[in-house]
């Protein structure tokens, strides 16, 4: 019987063995901890590293922006003219007429959304421009991955610090067993 | 005569559900009924499927001549207005609500639905004639709303299918030439509520650790793209070169993975029968898994369960034991073999499908 067998005995609460195998498994966790293997820290910082992945947010797209304000600038010249062309017999006189009739009002509504078009236009630029300038934004996912190294890195040197010469050749003597083991 | 239709009422039908519908649709219309299924929202794609306003008489039929069977995961007051207004007789086949919170940072719309459904549960208990889950949890959560003629029966589950398909070629020779140490296996929904990142961190603790040979496969389809999309960016910024998220729509792939596999692992929370373990139990994998509720109906002792807690290193630490320990693994494979030996997939099928004609009788 293995160290990990479950002794059950006869009556005995089907979680009795398992409860025993999970209490030598903790204790094990316990051992790689004691020993250096987990570094202290170390599972919180997988599930920061995690956490802070899956809230990362999508990065905005600054081609697609400039392309977005370009396509604003081009369709920001209104008229209040209708097009005199009618194929009603007629029409094109009567359209005339009502393009004189109706001009003042048509141009006041014009040169209001001429003024708010323009206004929309150049707070758009300024956003776009500002997407692009790397001082006045933040690549945050630039910033999670460097966050990411940083951490690998740090872990590394608290791994260094904490483990002792002859430990790490301990170490390294059970990762080569091990890996003999496999091949 | 009676009609037996259907309404698949979630806009992420797992493929289970749809196949469900499917085959009970296939049953009713073996026996001469008139049966077929509708998409209440989302773009399920179902062969074969009508449109909602098809599932309505011509003559209006008196109220409760027919059946209505609906497929749902979480209730939204849309699907209980739907329900209720109705005229046929109500079947729900509940396929399981995943906890809502891990879905917060990917889906939080799909959060919110989920974190509402016990709001909108009870309103449905008034209109079900008869209830259908696969899990006895499950079943006992829809009997506190207030559902009656609530029937505990798994679904039907083809667990020798992948003992009966050729495996994938190249995947058994990548394993074979490639992969040198031993294979950690999920197979299933690559979706939040699995937590997979929890068994990413295990692999982690497990090849820097204890086995730097292990390679580890998760394997299947997702429902949420931006978690599968994260869960690729954790595993490649940990520098996990022996992990491999494979998209396994393939039946010969998957069939590669199982037999290739040293260890199933699931450290999730389904929220229905845990399908993928019980085939790794066929297939004599030996099977890691969070001990949640529905876990411990499906697989009873026959698998490693671990407390319902974050825990990778002890998740790695088990990983290790069953792949080290000799003992333990014939004992773990020995058991899962007894566990699914009683499940009889035909005898589930013609449960369902007996169940919901007795609703129309």
């Amino acid at each position: 019987m293995s160290e990990l067998e479950p002794s059950r005995t006869p009556g005995q609460a089907a979680d009795e063995p398992a409860d025993e195998l999970i209490d030598l498994l903790r204790s094990r966790v316990a051992r790689r901890r004691a020993a250096g293997d987990y570094p202290e820290g170390l599972e919180e910082e997988l599930e920061e590293h995690f956490r802070r992945i899956a809230f990362h947010k999508v990065a905005t797209d600054p081609d697609g922006l400039r392309e977005a304000v370009s396509r604003v600038d081009e369709r920001r010249k209104f008229t209040a003219e209708v097009p005199a062309e009618s194929s009603v017999p007629g029409g094109e006189i009567l359209h005339r007429a009502l393009n004189k009739a109706l001009a003042r009002q048509g141009q006041l509504i014009v040169d209001q959304l001429q003024d708010f078009a323009d206004v929309v236009h150049d707070a758009l630029a300024l956003v776009a421009a500002a997407v692009q300038n790397p001082n006045v934004h933040v690549h945050a996912d630039l910033v999670g991955r460097l966050d990411a190294v940083l951490e690998r890195l740090d872990r590394l040197e608290r791994a260094m610090r904490d483990v002792r010469a002859s430990e790490l050749e301990r170490r390294v003597e059970l990762l080569e067993r091990a890996l003999e083991h496999r091949t | 005569m009676t009609q037996f239709h259907q309404v698949v009422a979630a806009p992420y039908a797992p493929p289970r559900m749809v196949a469900a519908a499917v085959e009970l649709r296939a049953a009713l219309r073996a026996v001469g009924a008139q049966s077929d299924i509708a998409v209440l929202e989302g773009d399920v794609e179902i062969d074969g499927v009508v449109a909602l306003d098809a599932l309505d008489r011509p003559s209006a039929a008196p109220r409760g001549a027919d059946v209505l069977v609906l497929h749902l995961s979480d209730v939204t007051p849309e699907i209980a207005e739907f329900a209720l207004g109705r005229p046929e007789r109500l079947v729900v086949i509940h396929h399981g609500t995943p906890v809502w919170e891990p879905y917060l940072a990917f889906d939080p719309q799909r959060a919110g639905r989920f974190a509402a459904t016990p709001v909108h549960v009870p309103v449905l208990a008034e209109r079900a004639a008869v209830t259908i889950t696969s899990v006895p949890r499950n079943a006992q959560i829809l009997r506190d709303a207030g559902f009656r003629n609530v029937f505990s029966t798994p679904m039907r589950l083809d667990l020798d299918a992948f003992e009966s398909v050729d495996a994938h070629e190249p995947t058994m020779h990548h394993f074979a030439s490639a992969v040198t140490g031993p294979v950690v296996l999920y197979a299933g929904p690559v979706d939040p509520h699995n937590r997979l990142e929890r068994l990413v961190e295990a692999y982690h603790l497990l090849v820097t650790s204890i086995d730097p040979t292990a390679a580890l496969v998760i394997a299947g389809q997702t429902s949420t793209a931006r978690y599968r999309e994260r869960l690729s960016r954790q595993i490649n910024e940990l520098n996990l070169t022996g992990a491999w998220l494979a998209d396994a729509t393939d039946a010969g792939q998957l069939a590669a993975f199982y037999r290739s596999a040293a260890v199933f692992a699931s450290p999730g929370e389904p929220a229905d029968l845990p399908s993928s373990m019980l085939s790794a139990m066929q297939l004599g994998v030996p099977v890691v898994a969070l001990g949640t509720d529905i876990v411990r109906d499906a697989v009873g002792d026959a698998a490693l369960l671990l407390p319902v807690e974050r825990d990778p290193a002890l998740l790695a630490e088990a990983l290790a034991a069953v792949l080290a320990d000799a003992a333990l693994r014939a004992r773990l494979i020995a058991a899962g073999r007894e566990r699914v030996a009683p499940f009889d997939a035909e005898r589930a099928a013609t449960e369902w499908f007996r169940i919901v004609l007795e609703a129309g009788a």
